[in-house]
């Protein structure tokens, strides 16, 4: 695999995908034609190349109206299928509009699956706003922020999350706006655990 | 760049919230297994 990082965006070129990475590609290639999205947590570290596996790909959507969502739900459930409800507006009303995420999978399968959400926070429509382009072989993606995905991670606090945060400041530490970095880092006071886990 | 205001608490409610979910949604792979497996007997 071939990495490069331009202030435009991240280049992933000759990338081996995986099946996880064909979901992505799949979903999201149908997921960008309706909808303002951005990738966050454990498939950001996954796609740069951290040796593990997730069951769901977790996602912001921008936040839109009922006959827009209607519209995504009607392409989407071409391939896939929500798990939570067949019911697009109760998939709206009762999921999304409420912060409770919908989760999309392959028919018939449940793993691995889309997880998606509307912003709910300051932080998370940031998130949105300040997503990264990474162009993967032949398709696009976007992804969180790393200052801030890094951070988040710490503050997350598992092993697994101590780790990924580990796996991509060591991945991109010559590209990371480090002021940024630890900004977030002091805002979500993590600013010890990255002193002793991520330095 | 202007970074966001962060609630700390406003976080963890998030973090507890997103943990209960989590745990439902493997009770629902668990049910969803089981009823597949079942099928196919």
């Amino acid at each position: 695999m071939e990495f490069s990082y331009t202030n435009e965006y991240i280049e992933l070129k000759n990338k081996e995908l995986s099946k996880l990475d064909t979901f992505v590609k799949n979903f999201v290639g149908i997921l960008e034609k309706d909808m303002d999205y951005v990738i966050i947590s454990g498939y950001v570290a996954i796609l740069f190349g951290r040796s593990r596996n997730s069951e769901d790909i977790d996602v912001f959507i921008k936040k839109t109206g009922y006959d827009h969502f209607k519209v995504f739900w009607d392409n989407i459930n071409k391939k896939y299928e929500c798990i939570n409800t067949k019911n697009p507006k109760k998939a709206f009303e009762e999921y999304l509009s409420d912060n409770i995420p919908i989760r999309f999978s392959r028919k018939n399968e449940f793993i691995p699956n889309f997880e998606i959400k509307f912003p709910k926070s300051e932080l998370d429509r940031w998130t949105l706003d300040k997503k990264i382009k990474v162009l993967v072989n032949d398709y696009k993606l976007f992804i969180s922020p790393l200052e801030l995905e890094i951070p988040y991670k710490l503050y997350l606090g598992s092993d697994k999350d101590i780790e990924d945060a580990r796996f991509l400041y060591k991945f991109f530490k010559d590209y990371i706006d480090d002021s940024l970095l630890m900004e977030f880092n002091q805002k979500l006071k993590t600013n010890e655990l990255f002193d002793r886990f991520i330095k | 760049m202007r970074t966001p205001n962060i609630d700390l608490k406003e976080l963890e409610k998030q973090k507890k919230e997103n943990f209960k979910q989590r745990l439902e949604f493997i009770d629902n792979y668990v049910k969803w297994l089981k009823k597949k497996s079942n099928k196919k007997i």
